[in-house]
């Protein structure tokens, strides 16, 4: 009995929404790596992880323990503080950002208003934690790959934010559960396939993958930003890194895949079964192409994917008008 | 002559979906890789393993005259024989037989000069010790190891 009044209390709400989240961070983490090592695996022609657990299923959760058990090194000549920092401004943005995910119609921590607004903008400050890591590290790749990865955050934002402009005009709402309502009848990946294509794009170069992953280009930049980081603060930009790709599958689902709406099965079944599936085109995507140059990548941005944001943009408000 | 703005985009989309549908058709390829403890190649009969004495199946005993043929050949040293003669006999006979596998080459130059034919290759390819000396083979180890 005091269990349930607990329950039903601000605080015993936020306990229970800290530890769902946790769960499903943890196990999005681990299940992320595995599927990305197979699939990149198979598309080798090679077979990925196989000896820990059934497939390789353990192996991310042996490398866990591993880092875990690793000692932490901060380098000689480092900002200690601002480098200890930089894992965390990384790892939690991607935690408030599961707030708003809607993964069912009755499982969504907060219902914001501004939903949609609050999940871009909180992902924007992710980059600051890049920045502070790249410029604590004392280590000229890192910086350079800090100042890439700015760059290229400012750049695809604004696609991002004109593809999603069309949802929300089509809705007349930046509150997430009514833009999955919305979708009850049809998926808006039927009337707005365009802006899917560019926000899918622009999701991959705001996650720094490859083909977009010059801020961590291995044979330019050791590894970027984080070419000094070892052992559990290694392993959070790690984790960040996978949930932000699920974070970002999860935004496209709820957008364009008409989020948990689907047959039979339970609402929640639907919304990760879509996630990921966007996941595996996003990984298939890295193991298909080369990384791309700085000036490419600054070039299709500013001179295709931008303009198109906006034709589409113009031609959805201008057919809505009109009818 | 250049290729004009919206030509570049169409060969863009054109090689995108090109490179995507072939990453996808090798995803659901058969995997090459061989987990090589638990699963063994298929050795080929001719592959030239590790030397071993043969054993003759009639008499149940190795069928080298010492000769010391494929100890003169050997372009590695690493065949040794100890030959002993015993009183008023004129045939040498066979004491022992090294084959330091640390030193072979596997040419198989031994194998052609055995007048004889006593020695062979078997497929015994996993020759490896934790020491140097486990690497040399005896007349009673060339046997069992080689198998």
């Amino acid at each position: 009995m005091e269990l349930t009044s607990l329950l039903n209390t601000f605080l015993g709400k936020v306990i229970i929404s800290v530890a769902g989240v946790m769960v499903v961070f943890t196990f999005n983490a681990l299940i992320a790596v595995w599927l990305e090592r197979k699939i990149s695996g198979h598309i080798q022609l090679r077979l990925g992880p196989m000896e820990v657990g059934p497939h390789g299923l353990l192996q991310s959760a042996a490398d866990g323990l591993k880092l875990i058990c690793k000692e932490i090194i901060t380098p000689q000549g480092v900002d200690k503080k601002l480098f200890g920092v930089a894992p965390y401004m990384v790892f939690f943005p991607s935690l408030l950002m599961f707030i708003v995910i809607p993964f069912s119609d009755r499982l969504q921590v907060q219902d914001l208003n501004i939903g949609l607004l609050y999940f871009f903008s909180i992902s924007c400050i992710a980059t600051i934690g890049i920045f502070m890591a790249g410029w604590a590290s004392n280590n000229k790749y890192s910086l350079m790959g800090a100042v890439r990865s700015i760059a290229q955050s400012i750049a695809y934002e604004i696609p991002i934010i004109l593809s999603i402009l069309n949802i929300v005009v089509l809705t007349q709402s930046l509150k997430l559960s009514e833009i999955v309502k919305a979708q009850s009848n049809m998926w808006f990946i039927i009337p707005q396939f365009v802006p899917f294509i560019i926000y899918l794009i622009s999701a991959i170069a705001e996650l720094n993958r490859t083909p977009f992953d010059i801020p961590e280009a291995e044979s330019e930049l050791v590894a970027g930003f984080h070419t000094e980081y070892s052992g559990m603060r290694f392993a959070i930009f790690f984790m960040a890194e996978y949930t932000n790709m699920f974070l970002v599958s999860a935004m496209a689902t709820t957008l364009f895949l008409g989020g948990w709406n689907g047959p039979l099965l339970p609402p929640i079944v639907w919304f990760f079964i879509k996630t990921y599936a966007i996941v595996f085109i996003i990984i298939w995507v890295r193991w298909t192409f080369p990384r791309l140059r700085p000036d490419q990548l600054m070039n299709f941005c500013w001179k295709f994917l931008t303009p198109l944001a906006l034709i589409n943009l113009l031609v959805t408000t201008f057919i809505l008008k009109l009818f | 002559m250049k290729a004009s703005y919206f030509e570049k985009v169409g060969i863009g989309i054109r090689t995108v979906i090109k490179g995507m549908k072939k990453s996808l058709v090798y995803f659901f390829k058969k995997p090459v890789t061989l987990q090589y403890p638990h699963q063994k190649k298929v050795i080929a009969d001719r592959y030239r393993g590790s030397i071993r004495l043969k054993i003759d199946p009639q008499t149940g005993k190795h069928k080298c005259i010492a000769c010391t043929n494929c100890e003169k050949i050997c372009p590695a040293f690493a065949i040794t024989l100890k030959i002993e003669t015993p009183e008023g006999s004129k045939k040498k006979e066979l004491k022992e037989y090294y084959v330091d596998l640390g030193k072979c080459i596997y040419c198989g130059l031994c194998v052609d000069s055995c007048p004889v034919d006593a020695i062979e290759h078997s497929n015994v390819y996993e020759v490896a010790e934790r020491s140097k000396e486990n690497l040399i083979l005896r007349l009673d180890t060339i046997g069992e190891k080689n198998v």
